[in-house]
């Protein structure tokens, strides 16, 4: 368990689901959809983002606290459960950041054009498909260990505490990781590449130079396949940038929203 | 009790010249095709000698390994359907929620059940956590896709006015309608293998033969929980057929001659515990309650699971001496293997058919030959002698 589970500061009920969430800083919206173990609201990443952004999260429905329908099966369910987020909570002129499996939900929403969305940042995101059957883009997340696990993630394993996890913790864990398989066994929609084009909002693709689970090609793919698109590599981290290397994601960030819509035309 | 003939057709020779992982992993050149040919033709004649010798048969399937090679158990069944002449034959079974066309597993049984002339009986099997991993169905949910299987391949085995169509959250059939009917009305006898609570609940509720695995007097605490479940609702305890047990069994002419057959058949079971890692509780195979019990370190108890019939703790590395005592493994001389039978059947209240691996590791053709006519001569009367004093069973056979 690379972060101590906690639960969010509030609840809330959207578009029928109860789910749990986070609404905290002052300046620009900003919607963080986190990555397959669940979010993280004491974390670096987030403590350094409030301080320039409103941060709205949610535990993703069957995540964390939240209600797992039984008839979501697939990051199309959440996507759409996310445009209700977006009408719910009245949020506009959002910037959509999402990490990993999140950033997959991002991408999959975006790509329906919210007005709602003004800007989309990819932190090495999983879920599209660009090569053949033969080729593995996406690294087997299931079929390891938990040691083997966190080699794949981190580009530095972070120490766990000697602390045992509470019950709650550990069930926020066990859903956590059921709730992945149950959306992400197989990481990819195979879809999803075709509709990227959809996705309109200025884009910043960024990604960990030493991401074991999707590579640095793979990540360019995907940057290329957005109409408008930066990509930028970030030093000295594995899968989850944001988490090993949470000041230059946040900084990224805040330049992407000081340049405004400016956005290079292209890939790096 | 009725005794059923089981090996899971391995391939052992490979066990020793792979590293590592005996399945899903293993480079298909490990498995030299003669001597594949030669072990299929082997067991299928183990079998035709069971059926003989007055045995009842049990096929499995499992798949990408050497532990097991028979990968669509209705094959197997196909063949001892045409080439036995009494034996009922059970395949435990299908496995359901890894089937990606429940229709498709009900055109197998019924074909089988048919060429039989009525010998079937159907195992829904739920599939081991390994299998997903293969099959690539989605671990999460296997319980709901697994039921849904169930309800539809029964329905068609009852629909006789059909087409219907099915229009289920994991299987769609426009026209589902099974030409040919199964040949046994309204149904062929149902097992459902399993120790969860909803597993062995349900079984209880539908009054399904269930069976445990290898779990020693473990499966006292399964086979109380169907008890009870019968009980509650069908108003009496089920008869001793609606339950089974699987555990390995096999005979000497000595005590010293079963103890050296029965360390070659226990290689099996190392060979089976080499595993890839993460594969043996995928996410969503088990519920989050379950696993956060297991992460807390208490795992659900049950107060039988290493007890042995002389009333002692089995140890961390049990003996063969330990594991007869245990229930997991019957060996020994003929009567040694009646009594220890006997002794785990009084112990956990009595079961009716005892699902008996019988070739297993390396165990040679001539040992399992001679091991399987010692039990059929000198052990099965006796067995069959003790359910007599038990009294009648529910259901009488074809």
């Amino acid at each position: 368990m690379p972060f101590r589970q906690s639960p969010l500061p509030s609840t809330r009920t959207i578009a029928g689901i109860h789910v749990e969430l986070f609404d905290q800083g002052r300046g620009p919206t900003l919607l963080f959809l986190h990555p397959g173990d669940g979010f993280d609201p004491n974390g670096e990443f987030i403590r350094l983002l409030t301080s320039s952004f409103r941060v709205v999260a949610l535990s993703h429905p069957g995540f964390g606290a939240s209600d797992q329908p039984e008839t979501f099966t697939t990051v199309e369910d959440l996507a759409h459960f996310y445009l209700d987020v977006l009408e719910e909570l009245h949020l506009n002129d959002v910037t959509v950041v999402g990490a990993s499996f999140g950033g997959w939900i991002a991408a999959a929403l975006a790509v329906k054009g919210s007005e709602r969305i003004v800007r989309v940042v990819l932190i090495d995101p999983i879920g599209a498909k660009f090569s053949g059957p033969e080729t593995r883009e996406i690294a087997e997340l299931f079929m390891v260990g938990p040691d083997a696990l966190r080699s794949l993630l981190y580009s530095r394993p972070p120490t766990t505490s000697a602390d045992p996890p509470s019950e709650d913790a550990l069930t926020r864990t066990a859903r956590n990781n059921e709730a992945f398989c149950r959306y992400a066994w197989m990481p990819f929609d195979p879809k999803l590449a075709g509709r990227l084009h959809r996705l309109k909002a200025p884009t910043l693709v960024l990604w960990g130079d030493g991401d074991r689970v999707v590579s640095l090609d793979y990540g360019r793919k995907f940057a290329a396949a957005l109409p408008t698109a930066e990509f930028q590599e970030v030093p000295d981290s594995g899968h989850l940038p944001h988490v090993e290397q949470p000041g230059r994601v946040v900084q990224a960030i805040e330049k992407m929203m000081a340049d405004g819509a400016a956005v290079l035309e292209g890939v790096s | 009790m009725r005794v059923w003939q089981f090996t899971e057709q391995s391939y052992h020779p490979a066990w020793d010249v792979i590293e590592g992982p005996t399945r899903i992993v293993v480079p298909a050149s490990a498995m030299g095709s003669g001597v594949v040919s030669d072990l299929f033709n082997r067991y299928l004649d183990e079998w035709l000698l069971g059926d003989e010798l007055g045995l009842d048969i049990m096929v499995n399937e499992h798949h990408s390994s050497t532990t097991c090679m028979s990968n669509v158990c209705g094959l197997t069944l196909a063949i001892l359907a045409r080439q036995t002449k009494k034996a009922r034959l059970l395949g435990l079974g299908a496995p359901l929620a890894n089937r990606a066309d429940p229709m498709r597993v009900a055109e197998e049984l019924t074909y089988i059940d048919n060429l039989s002339r009525g010998r079937l009986e159907v195992g829904f099997v739920r599939g081991s956590p390994q299998e997903l991993f293969i099959s690539n169905q989605n671990p999460v949910g296997i319980d709901d896709r697994f039921w849904e299987a169930h309800d539809l391949i029964m329905k068609a085995f009852r629909t006789t006015d059909g087409p219907f169509p099915w229009e289920g959250q994991y299987f769609q059939y426009r026209t589902a309608n099974l030409l040919p009917p199964v040949y046994q009305k309204p149904h062929p006898p149902i097992w459902i293998p399993g120790s969860s609570n909803r597993i062995v609940q349900t079984a209880a509720r539908m009054g399904y033969v269930n069976a445990t695995f290898m779990n020693g007097l473990g499966c006292h605490v399964t086979m109380n929980m169907y008890r009870q479940e019968y009980r509650r609702v069908h108003g009496k305890l089920p008869a001793h057929d609606r339950l089974a047990y699987l555990g390995m069994v096999v005979v000497g002419n000595s005590h010293e001659e079963a103890r050296a057959r029965a360390a070659k058949m226990i290689a099996m079971g190392k060979a089976m515990g080499r595993m890839v890692p993460g594969t043996m509780n995928p996410p969503g195979y088990t519920p989050v309650h379950v696993n956060v019990k297991a992460l807390m370190g208490g795992a659900e108890h049950n107060p039988w699971a290493r007890r042995m019939v002389s009333g002692g703790t089995m140890p961390a590395n049990p003996s063969l001496e330990d594991l007869a005592d245990a229930g997991s493994f019957f060996w020994g001389a003929p009567d040694e293997v009646f009594q220890q039978i006997v002794a785990f059947d009084a112990v956990v209240g009595g079961f009716g058919h005892l699902l008996a691996n019988m070739q297993a590791g390396y165990l040679e053709h001539d040992e399992t030959v001679d091991s399987l006519r010692l039990f059929a001569r000198e052990v099965m009367p006796r067995l069959n002698a003790l359910e007599l004093d038990r009294g009648a069973r529910a259901v009488e056979y074809t």
